[in-house]
């Protein structure tokens, strides 16, 4: 079963990650979702997809009162991240989604309509919860043509949506990279598939180093604490990448 | 709006917060001990008490686990029930629009074979619910009668008096939050669709 684990908590304000479900049948890829807690309020960032929404659901009940969640961010399109959409709804039809507007009209089709998706524009745009302002950073082309993610200056984590993504085997449980060298194996196969433009990958390389980050927080597999950071996104960017 | 999911949240919270008042039993049960221990045998009936409450605190604390755990599982089991529904209310809609023939009466027998099963393991778990429930309730029903035993004890214990009387109405204080929750939890759990 999923749980959620804190990987960040100051006063009022917190972070969760909900990750790892040894429950999860292999045919699924396995995701993390983030919980972003200040105050009253709370944002999930890439929800999910239907099929896991229960183990997602469960272990965000385990964790916070769910209706304390206001938004939900979704980095990009992709049924793993938010084809759950319409079971969130049903929960609580108020949620908002923030997605790059680019997928305005295509998102409806997994549900909400107009009033639940909120178009983030190309250039990114901050996002609030509660007292506290997060940014949509672009990270376009990594790997969906609108494609952003979640910058939290106060608690300095980015959630980084599929990059720094890892196709961990079954057996690997660790929250966070241990070792980076034995880790980064597990993700160089996918970025360099999946990521389409070299030229992007180096505007969002400088853009991300120039940020304060302790933690880079994927969409699948372990996160980078500390040095980690610094050392993915050189690696990131030397690599060479939109091959097949 | 999927009220089943709704009122399982809203028993998962009521449930976390009783869960939260079991904690600072557990821990004033601990504190009363120590305190009676240090005070001697001026507050050996007292003493008696402390340990009542701390094997209450015990025994509550595993009824509010169990019911946790539970409401978890019943917070799942609707989360699979609303995935269910939503799907069938997507091939109602497509039955609605066009005549599809077999095809989606298949689909809509088997979903609703899912329901059904669902169903009946909700029933069983509400069932499960509601005898955790009134365990739990008689425990803390019981927690009164220590409280007020605790309250008579502390008067026996001369120059202490004072500090463990305090001690029982911070016990009974914690006891009298948890029973009006616990009886919401039960009607929560009678309204549970």
């Amino acid at each position: 079963m999923k749980k959620a684990h804190t990987l960040f908590s100051e006063g009022q304000h917190r972070w969760l990650a909900i990750s790892r479900d040894p429950e999860r049948p292999n045919h699924l890829i396995d995701t993390n979702e983030y919980v972003i807690v200040y105050g009253e309020e709370a944002g999930l960032t890439d929800p999910g997809g239907v099929e896991i929404f229960p183990a997602v659901f469960g272990a965000i009940c385990e964790a916070i009162d769910p209706n304390a969640i206001r938004w939900l961010f979704s980095s990009h399109q992709d049924p793993d991240v938010i084809s759950s959409l319409a079971l969130w709804l049903e929960f609580n039809p108020a949620l908002r989604c923030h997605i790059s507007g680019l997928w305005k009209t295509f998102i409806p089709h997994f549900g909400g309509d107009e009033n639940t998706l909120v178009a983030i524009p190309d250039e990114g745009t901050s996002i609030a919860l509660g007292g506290l302002d997060l940014q949509a950073i672009p990270a376009h082309y990594l790997h969906s043509s609108g494609n952003f993610h979640l910058y939290d200056r106060k608690a300095r984590i980015l959630f980084s949506g599929d990059v720094g993504a890892a196709l961990l085997p079954p057996e690997s449980s660790d929250l966070y990279v241990t070792n980076f060298d034995k880790h980064i194996r597990f993700a160089e196969g996918f970025h360099r598939r999946w990521m389409g433009s070299n030229s992007a990958k180096r505007d969002w390389c400088e853009r991300a180093a120039a940020l304060e980050i302790d933690m880079l927080c994927p969409q699948h597999g372990a996160i980078y604490q500390g040095d980690d950071v610094m050392r993915f996104i050189n690696w990131f960017d030397a690599l060479k990448v939109g091959i097949v | 709006m999927s009220t089943g999911l709704q009122q399982a949240v809203a028993i998962n919270e009521s449930i976390k917060d009783v869960r939260g008042h079991c904690r600072q039993i557990s821990l004033m049960g601990l504190n009363a001990l120590i305190l009676a221990q240090g005070v001697g045998q001026d507050a050996k009936g007292f003493a008696v008490m402390a340990n009542e409450v701390r094997q209450l605190s015990i025994r509550l604390g595993k009824q509010m686990d169990l019911l946790h755990h539970l409401s978890i599982t019943m917070l799942k089991l609707d989360s699979i029930t609303s995935r269910g529904e939503r799907r069938r209310m997507v091939f109602d809609r497509t039955a609605q629009l066009r005549a599809t023939g077999n095809y989606l009466d298949k689909l809509q027998a088997r979903l609703q074979q899912a329901g059904a099963a669902a169903q009946k393991e909700a029933v069983r778990l509400r069932s499960e619910l509601g005898s955790t429930l009134d365990t739990a309730l008689q425990a803390a029903m019981y927690g009164i009668a220590i409280a007020r035993q605790a309250r008579i004890e502390s008067a026996y214990s001369h120059s202490h008096a004072a500090q463990l009387g305090a001690v029982s109405d911070d016990f009974r204080r914690e006891i009298d939050a948890i029973l009006p929750r616990l009886d919401e939890l039960q009607k929560m759990l009678e309204h549970k669709t």
